[in-house]
């Protein structure tokens, strides 16, 4: 079935049609309920002034990935008067670019920080083995932000974690507006984490000791309790691309990239367009580029016959060099990378390339409506690790 | 007695959905995943719904017992929907995983073939009546089954109470509502309260009154996830 509005089949969280509409449609349309637009912006208000009103050093904590949307949500948690503590996981896969974001981020705000490595010998051998057992860069360090970032909450008294953009909501439509979704565990499990638990993932051939198997526990709900965490996307009026463009105006900067016209998601991360996105389609059947491309038909910033012809074609718009991850962050000799090219990714291996058949941002430049994505410049230095002391 | 408070949640094969009124559903994630965190939401017991329809294409395929078998499941296993034909009762019979049955059909039709069936199998104590219901105020109580509908009546309730150990109010149409079903409801029937079990939209109001009314249960929908510990 192919959603009658913005052309897609599928999504990343699962996709179900309301007649001939996808999910994803249905809960943009929810936008136009004010019953739940009203009821939302009340929760919010409520549940902002109860953060505030705590009286701590801190209202909330906000966890960012120096990405655009991090400026948006730092400015409005800000205007609403609020006192956040902005915590960034460390990793170590931001290049440059990434690293001046974040810093900007904070100058820019003029609020208190905390900047968290793992350890990087361990994190390391997480990262290998998530790639050996699930064929995922991401979950050692989607466990381990989620797990440090509600004990950070816990330890300095902060009531509320609030995340930007709510994922499996905006793209997938997987909830209704209505409800009203805080973090929990089976929500990093089922959303972040692919399925994998700490018990999965530690069962066999995994070299971690034991204390470094904690960082990538989740708390238990009375090491959490009293901390609660939203996301602001569930409760606000929600155009990522729009609000992500404005972070331009705050210093923020943008990569350039070939494998989507949006980058400003994501920016200044030296994985997340390329072996990332590479596992994606391995994984899921589509890059990033998908989401991109159906939530602008969805949001009428291209029509639905231009959207749906690139959606069908849409492995036309990437090309991918992931050498630089095997040999730069894992250390793999070019022996061992071309064996793992061959055959854990035999599939997606003739997306390794120098330059995609189709150009993304010519689609853009010529077929877009409203404001176009900046262009973006070159990263200059990659895994760029910026640990404690050095 | 206290209130159980259990988790509805619609699977085809081993994907779950969760019901936003009649024949409208969203994703809700792997099975496996709500499993291992229902200690962790203080579920008492699972009800898993074989829909009349398949979420996703309309095709109806029914739910993988055998995988559903493999696993460990940490509560009572309650399955509603689909239950009425040989290969079901048989692999029922073989696996013997799933504690509780849900018939609603069998108490509209008020034929007890396969209620009987099963309590033979399973004993009294393993079968559960379930009233879809739809409910407005100027409706009343609408008794819905495989499409066909028609009031609810006493005669219903009674019938249901006789030959059901408990029986589930499943206000259909307020599914994925937060804290969505409608109390009136149960001004406009006749209920054993301390055997009747509360679905479909129940929130922080509905389990409230079912544990100050001595209610048997309370089952949650996908809101149970939403937020750590219990619902």
């Amino acid at each position: 079935m192919t959603c009658s509005k913005c052309g897609i089949k599928a999504s990343s969280f699962g996709t179900t049609f309301f007649g001939e509409k996808c999910s994803s449609c249905m809960t943009l349309e929810e936008l136009n309920d004010h019953d739940i637009v009203s009821a939302n912006r009340d929760f919010l208000d409520a549940f902002l002034r109860n953060a505030k009103g705590s009286r701590k050093t801190y209202d909330c904590l906000v966890p960012v990935r120096a990405d655009a949307e991090d400026y948006y949500t730092v400015g409005y948690l800000i205007d609403r008067g609020l006192n956040p503590l902005v915590v960034l996981v460390n990793n170590f896969f931001l290049n440059d670019i990434g690293w001046y974001n974040f810093h900007n981020l904070i100058t820019h705000y003029d609020v208190d920080s905390v900047a968290y490595s793992p350890n990087y010998v361990s994190y390391l051998e997480m990262v290998r083995s998530s790639l050996r057992k699930f064929g995922s860069i991401y979950y050692p360090y989607k466990a381990i932000q989620h797990s440090y970032v509600m004990r950070l909450a816990k330890e300095k008294n902060i009531p509320a974690v609030i995340w930007g953009q709510c994922q499996p909501l905006e793209f997938s439509g997987k909830f209704s507006r209505s409800e009203r979704l805080f973090l929990s565990q089976w929500w990093i499990q089922e959303h972040e984490t692919n399925g994998i638990n700490p018990e999965r993932f530690l069962g066999t051939g995994v070299q971690l000791n034991a204390s470094d198997a904690w960082m990538i526990r989740y708390p238990e709900i009375s090491e959490v309790s009293g901390v609660n965490s939203i996301f602001l996307s569930n409760f606000l009026v929600w155009d990522q691309f729009a609000q992500n463009l404005e972070a331009s105006d705050k210093g923020f900067v943008v990569e350039s990239c070939i494998n989507t016209y949006d980058c400003l998601e994501n920016t200044g991360s030296s994985v997340y367009y390329q072996i990332h996105d590479l596992l994606r389609i391995q994984a899921k059947g589509y890059p990033k580029l998908h989401e991109h491309v159906a939530r602008d038909t969805r949001y009428g910033r291209w029509a639905l016959n231009i959207g749906s012809k690139i959606l069908a074609d849409i492995e036309s718009y990437v090309a991918y060099n992931i050498e630089p991850f095997f040999k730069d962050f894992l250390g793999v000799t070019s022996s061992g990378f071309k064996w793992f090219l061959k055959n854990r990714l035999a599939g997606v291996n003739h997306l390794v390339r120098a330059t995609p058949e189709k150009n993304i941002r010519d689609k853009v430049d010529h077929l877009f409506a409203g404001p176009l994505p900046p262009q973006g410049i070159d990263p200059k230095r990659h895994f760029v690790r910026f640990m404690k002391g050095i | 007695m206290r209130l159980r408070r259990g988790f509805s949640v619609c699977v085809q094969g081993l994907c779950c959905f969760q019901s936003y009124g009649l024949e409208r559903f969203r994703v809700l994630g792997h099975f496996d995943t709500v499993l291992d965190n229902l200690d962790r939401h203080s579920v008492d017991e699972l009800m898993i719904i074989s829909p009349r329809s398949n979420p996703v294409n309309g095709k109806f395929t029914s739910i993988a017992l055998e995988e559903l078998a493999k696993r460990y499941i940490p509560v009572p296993l309650i399955q509603a929907g689909h239950l009425e034909d040989h290969r079901t009762f048989d692999t029922h019979a073989d696996l013997g995983f799933c504690e509780r049955f849900v018939f609603t059909r069998a108490l509209y039709d008020q034929n007890t073939y396969w209620i009987d069936r099963y309590a033979e199998a399973f004993g009294a104590q393993a079968i559960i009546g379930c009233f879809q219901v739809s409910y407005t105020d100027s409706t009343g109580p609408i008794f819905l089954s495989d499409g066909k509908s028609r009031p609810l009546t006493a005669k219903d309730i009674d019938y249901a109470f006789e030959k059901c150990d408990e029986v589930i109010i499943q206000q259909i149409n307020r599914f994925g509502h937060l804290d969505g079903f409608d109390l009136a409801l149960l001004s406009r029937v006749d209920l054993e309260l301390e055997r009747t079990i509360l679905n479909g939209g129940v929130g922080y109001a509905a389990s409230t009154f079912a544990a100050s009314n001595g209610l048997a249960a309370v089952y949650f929908d996908n809101s149970t996830f939403h937020k750590e510990g219990r619902a």
